[in-house]
Parts: C-alpha cells; structure tokens; sequence
C-alpha cells in the first residue's frame, strides 16, 4: 500500500505545497531531504550575502589536513557529481594566496556539482583556468591568479556569485547544497 | 586599423567563438577569445562616439555573449546603455551572467 504521508509540508504565499515522497526517501533520509526541500524554499532567490550570513549559522565548520581527508569524511559525491571547493584548493599555495588547508579543505567549503563533459563543474573550472581581461582590467593573468591577490572571503563570495548563476547554492546542517536550474 | 563594421562582425564572430568554448569549459580556448575580444573592443573604442550607433544597433542581436561584448566595449561611450544592457544579462544564467554582474560591481566600486 502506497504511503502518502507527506514528507515536508510547507505554507505561504497563499498555497500549501506538500510533498509525498514516502516510495523515494528511505526513512533514514527523510530529516535531511526534509531540511534541504524547506531550505530550498527558504533560500532560493537570495542574495549572495544573505546566503554567505545564513551559511556561516547553518553549515558545520571542520577542517581537515587534506582533501582526501575531507573526502573520507564526506563520502560520494552523487551521480555524475564532483566535489568542487567553493575557494579553490589552489590557494593553498604559497604562490597563490596562501590559505590554511583547514579553511579550504572544510564542510564550509564545499559542494558537490553535476560533472563531467560540458557539465557545469567543467564551465566554472574552465573559467578559474581562463584568462578573463575584462575581469582582470587586461592584466594577462588567469582567474585563479586574479583571485589569489583577494582576501578568504571576498573568493568565498565570488564562488557563491558564481555558482548561482546555475542554480541555488543552499545552506544546510550537513553542509552545502546546489540546486541547478 | 580595421573599420567600425568590419569590426563589429569580428566581434559577433568571437563572441559566438566565446560562447561555445566557456559552455565547453575550454579555459586555452577562453583565454585566446578573452584576448582576442579585449583588442577588438579597444579598437572600437578608439573610435569612440562614431561607433556609437553601430554598436547600440548591435545590442539587439540575440545573443547574450554578443550583447556582453557590445555593452562592454559601449561603457566608455554611452555608459548608461550599456549598464541597461548588463544589467539584463546578469539576470540570466551562465558565465556571461556573472561576468556582466562582475563588471557591474567593479564599475560600483569605483563610484
């Protein structure tokens, strides 16, 4: 017998939207599905800033040595999907901007992206790798250059920027959620 | 140096070069564009108020990375039109998007 006991319940803007998703979730996912769908809904449409601020009240702060390491903690990425860090893991670098592997190697930090060929992850890596003169006033360096000269944050919110223009990037209690378009 | 017409169909033509390379996330290709396309708009605006008409008659074409190119290289000259024109594309989606929206701010930021 089909169980249609709704799964998240949410009101407002003068309609109730529920969703029976009991034959898709598994029971255990249910309080997590449930925070991301209510989030989803909470945080779609917000500025960059206003996600950052929500993100640093929601989303755990653990740092880790390395990236394998991070890995491990975090598990599989999903189907077709990549761990992509919102500032990059080439800052670390000295030559770079010398950041803790701790602050980029972080649950704050990171996000899973479609991958593969033509895939977002591949366009916004691509771009990172890319000489952008208009970005950079014709200076000829690479965007991950360019950015290496800004401070944790200010890269931070260009990686938030730059993800929402392919779908919401949503804070939640086990870490941050893409949402594309 | 390249007339105002023959350098506006060079900046159609690698502006769609753009686009395909950035959906393809081909960052030596994007580079050779962003290059190319930074010396075809400092050429126009050279010119500066003759391009004038010819490059806000080319905001109409539909194509957000030509729009992008055009509005960019029209900030020097009539910067109230293109910032209309960036404005709009960095309310879609894509890296044209966020590159328009990053202009914006650079261009708040030295108000």
């Amino acid at each position: 017998m089909k169980n249609d006991k709704p799964v998240v319940e949410l009101a407002g803007g003068g309609f109730k939207y529920a969703i029976n998703t009991a034959e898709d979730v598994p029971e255990l996912f249910r309080p997590q599905f449930k925070e991301v769908i209510e989030n989803i809904f909470k945080y779609t449409g917000k500025t960059a800033d206003e996600i950052i601020e929500a993100g640093k009240k929601i989303v755990p702060s653990k740092g880790y040595n390395t990236f394998p390491e991070l890995k491990e903690a975090l598990g599989l990425p999903g189907y077709e999907s990549n761990w992509h860090h919102i500032v990059e893991q080439s800052q670390i670098k000295d030559t770079r901007a010398g950041f803790a592997s701790t602050d980029v190697n972080n649950l704050d930090n990171i996000i899973t992206l479609p991958s593969g060929s033509g895939s977002i992850h591949s366009e916004i890596s691509g771009y990172y790798s890319s000489i952008d003169l208009d970005l950079t006033g014709g200076v000829r360096i690479t965007v991950r250059d360019w950015l290496a000269t800004k401070s944790f944050d200010e890269q931070f919110k260009f990686g938030i920027q730059y993800l929402q223009k392919f779908g919401n990037v949503i804070p939640t209690s086990k870490g941050w959620v893409f949402n594309p378009f | 140096m390249h007339n105002i017409d023959k350098l506006i169909d060079m900046l159609i033509k690698e502006s769609i070069i753009q686009e395909e390379v950035t959906k393809l996330g081909e960052s030596k290709k994007m580079s050779k564009q962003s290059i190319k396309l930074y010396e075809i708009k400092e050429e126009l605006r050279a010119y500066g108020s003759k391009a004038c008409e010819k490059l806000i008659q080319s905001l109409n074409i539909p194509n957000n990375y030509v729009r992008f190119n055009v509005a960019h290289t029209l900030l020097s000259i009539d910067q109230e039109k293109a910032r209309i024109t960036l404005m709009e594309i960095a309310s879609l989606t894509g890296t044209i998007a966020f590159k328009a929206e990053m202009i914006l701010q650079q261009l708040d930021e030295k108000k």
